[in-house]
């Protein structure tokens, strides 16, 4: 089989694995980790621009190596070639091979904040990124000097605190995919857990999404199927998404 | 009395001190509490929201005019209730539901709905169904907004819309939901009364389902 994969770099390890162990073809292209950080239409229009280049290519199936990440995918339709997207909430749960693994951990340890190497090694935005990020949009981006030559020093702590996502943070998990070399990542990630005082915990991951993405083993179960002119719904059930036909 | 428009102007502008030594002035100078409230607090707020929707303010800004108003408000409170009056504020819960401990939207609307007038009874994170019944029988409130950051914990918000449900108070309420992965779509789907996108929209929405109407 012939397919095109448009992935975030969050994976790049893991599916580079992937493909050199496959039968099939994959022109791979990785995306920016960072276009998350726009909103969802800015994040959809980005992936989608990828779709339609390859869209009259003749490729049997689009992959695509992401999750819902928010809403990104609601409103995303096929034309010519059927797209293929994991059921996973976002990465963390792709990387772990299995949606229900992720759901225990997740709500036995709320406030855990998952890290992996392609996590740890895309933490930078591209400035083209960051100027139309949410970030930007809600003046979240300001540095301390900034914060300070603006609002004084005195309402600093203040501030930060108000802005801090992960102030109810207590937890750290690095995803060990199994892939060599991760030792550097996990220390790396261990003692930016002790610096937050946070505990620390490896999850053992796995590629096996992954790997049924790139091989085109896809049961309804943990993949979903877009068909040429189907639209991406949002479903409330435990299938997450649901196609319809674009109307 | 034209002093008092400073209130207005030191809450619409993140002025915290300024906020406050005009607060007292005013309560020395025995002017009605409510006045200063109403006239110039609120007022300024509306404001505060309807710049930040337009992207005219920034998150750091309304978080100013929100420690203006805060600081004001512990000034004028005890005094309410040392006059024994009567809370007649309607009574607003928001929390982050269970498994999800993201608050920053959270916050901004409970911000905003006290700028609106509200009595905020802020539940914090991971906030389970059962804690969101019991806060709204407790404070008798009439709003109960929630929220959640990412589509791990949305269900959450069905399940606890369901609980009201069981419980019989669902009618009691005006349940509204925000939070990034929340859709028009899901908030109907869910049974929930109301969605916005941004905090400030959402006061307006909860204003108009409540019949107080906007201001």
């Amino acid at each position: 089989m012939n397919f095109k994969l448009i992935s975030c770099e969050v994976f790049k390890h893991e599916l580079l694995y992937c493909i050199n162990k496959t039968h099939n073809h994959i022109d791979a292209e990785f995306i920016a980790k960072g276009i998350h950080d726009l909103n969802s239409e800015g994040m959809q229009n980005r992936i989608v621009k990828s779709i339609r280049n390859a869209d009259d290519k003749g490729y049997d199936a689009i992959l695509l190596g992401y999750g819902l990440c928010n809403t990104w995918v609601f409103g995303l339709s096929a034309k010519k070639t059927p797209l293929v997207i994991p059921r996973s909430h976002d990465c963390i749960g792709i990387l772990l091979g299995n949606k229900q693994k992720y759901l225990d951990y997740y709500f036995e340890n709320p406030g855990t904040y998952y890290q992996s190497i392609g996590w740890m090694e895309n933490t930078e935005n591209e400035p083209s990124i960051k100027k139309r990020s949410l970030q930007k949009l809600y003046g979240m981006d300001m540095s301390q000097e900034e914060l300070k030559s603006e609002y004084g020093e005195e309402n600093l702590d203040y501030l930060n605190n108000a802005l801090d996502q992960t102030k109810h943070y207590s937890n750290m998990a690095f995803i060990d995919t199994g892939l060599v070399s991760q030792h550097n990542y996990q220390k790396k990630a261990k003692s930016k857990a002790e610096k937050k005082n946070w505990s620390f915990d490896v999850l053992k991951g796995s590629i096996k999404l992954l790997q049924q993405l790139i091989d085109g083993d896809w049961p309804e179960s943990d993949f979903f199927i877009i068909h040429p002119d189907e639209v991406v719904k949002q479903s409330i059930d435990d299938d997450l998404i649901q196609a319809l036909p674009v109307t | 009395m034209d002093y008092l428009e400073k209130l207005h102007d030191a809450v619409l502008n993140g002025d915290p001190p300024t906020a406050i030594e005009i607060t007292e002035k005013g309560l020395e100078e025995k002017i009605d509490p409510h006045i200063l409230i109403n006239k110039y607090m609120i007022r300024a707020m509306d404001e505060v929201g309807a710049r930040f929707e337009r992207f005219e303010y920034f998150i750091p800004q309304l978080l100013m005019s929100a420690k203006a108003m805060k600081g004001a408000m512990a000034l004028i409170r005890p005094l309410l209730i040392s006059e024994g009056e009567e809370d007649t504020s309607i009574c607003a819960i928001t929390g982050t539901v269970k498994g999800d401990v993201h608050d920053i939207g959270k916050n901004l609307l409970g911000a905003l709905l006290e700028g609106g007038g509200f009595n905020v009874v802020d539940l914090g994170t991971n906030v389970s169904p059962e804690q969101f019944i019991e806060a709204a029988e407790e404070h008798k409130a009439k709003l109960v907004c929630m929220s959640a950051l990412l589509t791990t914990t949305m269900p959450g918000m069905q399940t606890t819309i369901d609980a009201f449900k069981d419980a019989g108070l669902r009618d009691d309420v005006i349940v509204l939901v925000g939070g990034a992965p929340v859709t028009d779509h899901f908030a109907k789907e869910i049974g929930a009364d109301g969605y916005k996108d941004n905090a400030s929209a959402g006061v307006v929405l909860a204003k108009d389902l409540l019949g107080i109407g906007k201001k």
